[in-house]
C-alpha cells in the first residue's frame, strides 16, 4: 500500500514538475509585464514538485533497500479491477450522454445516464429505481429550466 | 452596520431561499461522503440567475445546514457527514447507542444554532473593524497578505506542508492562464480559445470537488447503506445546552477565533473546543462514552466557525478555506469583488447576507428539531441514487454557466484530475484557494512593481507588509522550529 502511494506520488509530482517547466519556458516568450509573475510562480512550483518527487523517490529506494521485494515492480499491478471496471463504465456512460444529449435532448439523455448507475455499480435495476431516477431528472430539469430559466438542450426536437 | 441592511434578508424570496438552502444543506451534510464543500459546490450554479444577495443567502443556508447536518450521521451511525463533525461522533454515537439518539440530536441542533448565531454576530461586528484596517493597505500589504494566506493553507493541508505548497502553487500557476490582468496579453492558452477568458471557476470547482467525489465513491465497493434509529428526548436535549452555559460560551469563542484564521476552520475548532471542555470537566473520564457536554462543545464551536471563516474573505478578499473560496466565486460571478470595497460599495448586499445567516441559524432550530425523524431516514439514500443525482447536478450546473458542452467536458476531465491529485495526497482545497488568491496576488505584485519602479525592496518598506511576511515564514518553518524545541527539551530532561 505504501509502495503504491509513493509510486503514485512520484508520477504525479513528476507530471506537475514537467507542467511547471513547460509553463516556465512558455512564459519567457511573453512581454515583461505579462511574464514576471508567472515566471516566479512556475519556478517556485518546479522547485517544490522536484522536492516532492525526490522525497517519493528516496522513500521507494529505502523500501527497496529494506527488503520490500515489490518496491520497484508492484506499482504496475492492477489491484482493484472492480474499480477500474466501474470507472470505465462511468466514462462510457458520460461520453454516451454527451453524444446523445444533442440528439434526444436533456430529459431523455439524463434519464438514461442516471439509470446507468445501478449497472455501473453492479446492482440489479428495479422498476422502482426507474421511477426514482425519473423523479431526480425531472426535479433537476424543473429547477434549472423552469425556475432558473437556463435553456437546456432540446435535441433534434428543439 | 445599520440594522436596516440586515432586514434586507426578510423579503419573501430571501426567506424561501434560506429555508431551501438550510434544509438541503442539512440533508446533504447528513450524507456520509458528501460534505460541506460538495454541498456548497452543487448549489453554486443555482446562484447565477438569482440576485447577488439572494444567491449568497442560499449558499449561506446550505453552508450552515451542511455543517450541522454532518452531526446527524455522526450521532446515528458513527459516520461523520463532514470532517468538521468527526469529534461529534466521540460522544454523540455512544449516546445514540444508549438509546438517547433524540437527546443527542436535540443538543446538537440547539448548540449548532447558538454557535452559528454567535459566529454571525461576530461577523457583523468584527468585519467593519477589519475593513477600516484594510482601507490602509496598499499593493505591498495585499501581496504579503496573499502570501500569508498561501502559507496558512499550505500548513493546513491534510498531508504535509510540501504537498500543501505544491497544491497552492499549482492553483497560483493555473490562475495565470488567460489574459493578463495588467497587460491583457494572452498567457498559457496554447492556442485554445476556451482558455482566453481564464480558467472557468465554476466548472473547475464542479469537476475537482463534485465529479472527483463521484469517482472516489465509484472506487469503493461498499453499497451497504448504514441504518440509524431515532429515539425520543429531542426536547430534553434541546434545553440541555442552557444548563452548560460556561462550556457553551467558551466553545463558541474558540470556534469564532479559530474559524477566522485562514486555513484552519471547523475541523480544528471543534477539536480544540472539545479538548478544552474535557480538560476543564469535573469528570473527564466520561468524555468519549456519551458525555452530553462534549457534544455541546463540539457542535457549538463547529457552527460558530462557519460565519467567522468568511471574515478574511469578505473583509480582506483572502479566502481562508475552500468554502470561502466558493463564496468568493459566487461574488465574482455577479461582478462583485470580495474585500474592503465589498463593504463600502455594496453594504446592502453584505447586510442582507448577514441577515440571511441569522435567519438560517434560527431556522436550523426548527428544521433540526421538527425534521429530526426525516433527517434520520435521509442518511439511508442508496448509492446509485446519490451518485446519479450528484453527477447529473454537476453536469447540469457546469452546462448552465455558459450554455456550453465544453464546460461539461472540461469538468468531467477535471474530475479525474482531481481524483488523481487527492489520491496522491494533494489538497484540492489548497489548489482552489491558490486559484482565487492568485488574481489578488498578481495584481498586487504588478502594481507594487510599477510603484516601486521594478524594485522588490518596495514590498518590504511597510511595517504591515514585513509583519505579514514574517508570519508567513514563521508558519512555514513552524514544524521544524517545534521539532528543534521539542528535541532540546527531551535532551534537557534526559540530562536531568
Amino acid at each position: 500500500m505504501e509502495t503504491r502511494r509513493h509510486w503514485l506520488g512520484l508520477f504525479v509530482s513528476l507530471a506537475l514538475m514537467v507542467m511547471s517547466l513547460v509553463f516556465l519556458v512558455e512564459a519567457f516568450g511573453y512581454p515583461t509585464l505579462a511574464r514576471r509573475y508567472p515566471v516566479v510562480i512556475a519556478a517556485f512550483l518546479a522547485a517544490v514538485t522536484f522536492l516532492d518527487a525526490l522525497r517519493h523517490g528516496l522513500s521507494l529506494y529505502r523500501l527497496h533497500r529494506n527488503g520490500d521485494p515489490g518496491a520497484l515492480t508492484e506499482a504496475f499491478k492492477v489491484r482493484n479491477a472492480a474499480a477500474l471496471r466501474r470507472w470505465a463504465f462511468f466514462a462510457l456512460a458520460v461520453i454516451s450522454y454527451l453524444v446523445l444529449i444533442r440528439f434526444v435532448g436533456y430529459l431523455l439523455s439524463s434519464l438514461l445516464l442516471t439509470c446507468a448507475f445501478p449497472f455501473i455499480l453492479g446492482e440489479k435495476t428495479r422498476w422502482a429505481s426507474f421511477l426514482v431516477f425519473a423523479s431526480i431528472t425531472a426535479f433537476i430539469y424543473v429547477v434549472f429550466a423552469v425556475l432558473l430559466h437556463v435553456p437546456l438542450p432540446g435535441g433534434v426536437w428543439g | 452596520m445599520d440594522i436596516s441592511y440586515l432586514l434586507g434578508a426578510l423579503s419573501l424570496q430571501n426567506v424561501l431561499m434560506v429555508l431551501l438552502g438550510t434544509a438541503c444543506g442539512i440533508a446533504l451534510g447528513a450524507l456520509p461522503g458528501v460534505g460541506t464543500i460538495l454541498s456548497v459546490t452543487l448549489f453554486l450554479p443555482f446562484t447565477f440567475s438569482l440576485r447577488p444577495e439572494t444567491g449568497l443567502i442560499l449558499l449561506g443556508g446550505v453552508f450552515s445546514g451542511a455543517v450541522y447536518g454532518g452531526s446527524i450521521s455522526a450521532i446515528l451511525v458513527n459516520l461523520p457527514g463532514t470532517a468538521a463533525n468527526a469529534v461529534t461522533s466521540l460522544d454523540g454515537h455512544p449516546l445514540a447507542a444508549q438509546g438517547k439518539a433524540g437527546f443527542a440530536l436535540g443538543i446538537s441542533t440547539v448548540s449548532s444554532a447558538l454557535g452559528g448565531l454567535a459566529g454571525t454576530l461576530a461577523l457583523i461586528f468584527i468585519s467593519p473593524l477589519l475593513v477600516n484596517l484594510a482601507l490602509q493597505f496598499g499593493p505591498r500589504e495585499y501581496f504579503m497578505l496573499a502570501l500569508m494566506g498561501i502559507a496558512m493553507i499550505a500548513r493546513a493541508a491534510p498531508q504535509d506542508t510540501l504537498k500543501g505548497l505544491v497544491s497552492g502553487g499549482l492553483g497560483l500557476l493555473v490562475g495565470t492562464v488567460g489574459l493578463s490582468s495588467l497587460s491583457a496579453y494572452p498567457r498559457f492558452t496554447f492556442g485554445l480559445e476556451y482558455f482566453y477568458g481564464g480558467i472557468p471557476l465554476v466548472p473547475t470547482v464542479i469537476g475537482l470537488f463534485g465529479l472527483s467525489e463521484v469517482i472516489m465513491m465509484l472506487r469503493l465497493s461498499d453499497n451497504v447503506v448504514p441504518t440509524g434509529k431515532l429515539s425520543g428526548g429531542v426536547l430534553e436535549g434541546a434545553l440541555y445546552p442552557f444548563s452548560r452555559l460556561y462550556t457553551l460560551i467558551k466553545s463558541i469563542v474558540i470556534g469564532i477565533g479559530i474559524g477566522a484564521i485562514p486555513g484552519v476552520g471547523g475541523e480544528v475548532s471543534n477539536t480544540v473546543a472539545y479538548m478544552e471542555a474535557k480538560r476543564a470537566a469535573a469528570h473527564p473520564e466520561r468524555y468519549g462514552e456519551g458525555e452530553p457536554e462534549g457534544l455541546v462543545a463540539a457542535e457549538s464551536a463547529n457552527n460558530a466557525s462557519v460565519s467567522s471563516s468568511l471574515i478574511p474573505m469578505l473583509t480582506l478578499g483572502i479566502p481562508g478555506s475552500a468554502v470561502a473560496a466558493l463564496f468568493s466565486g459566487a461574488l465574482l460571478i455577479h461582478g462583485l469583488r470580495p474585500g474592503r470595497n465589498f463593504f463600502t460599495d455594496n453594504l446592502d448586499i453584505a447586510g442582507a447576507f448577514f441577515g440571511g445567516l441569522v435567519v438560517a441559524n434560527v431556522m436550523l432550530v426548527f428544521l433540526g428539531l421538527i425534521g429530526a425523524p426525516f433527517w434520520a431516514r435521509s442518511i439511508r439514500v442508496p448509492k446509485p441514487y446519490l451518485l446519479g443525482a450528484i453527477t447529473l447536478l454537476c453536469f447540469t450546473g457546469a452546462f448552465a454557466v455558459h450554455n456550453s458542452f465544453l464546460d461539461v467536458v472540461y469538468a468531467f476531465i477535471l474530475g479525474f484530475v482531481g481524483y488523481l491529485l487527492r489520491r496522491s495526497g494533494y489538497s484540492i482545497a489548497s489548489f482552489l484557494i491558490g486559484l482565487v488568491i492568485g488574481g489578488i496576488a498578481e495584481e498586487a505584485f504588478g502594481q507594487g512593481m510599477l510603484i516601486g519602479r521594478g524594485s522588490p525592496l518596495y514590498f518590504v518598506e511597510s511595517p504591515w507588509a514585513v509583519a505579514f511576511l514574517f508570519v508567513s515564514v514563521l508558519i512555514l518553518l513552524q514544524p521544524w522550529i517545534t521539532g528543534i524545541v521539542q528535541s532540546r527539551r527531551q535532551e534537557r530532561s534526559a540530562n536531568d
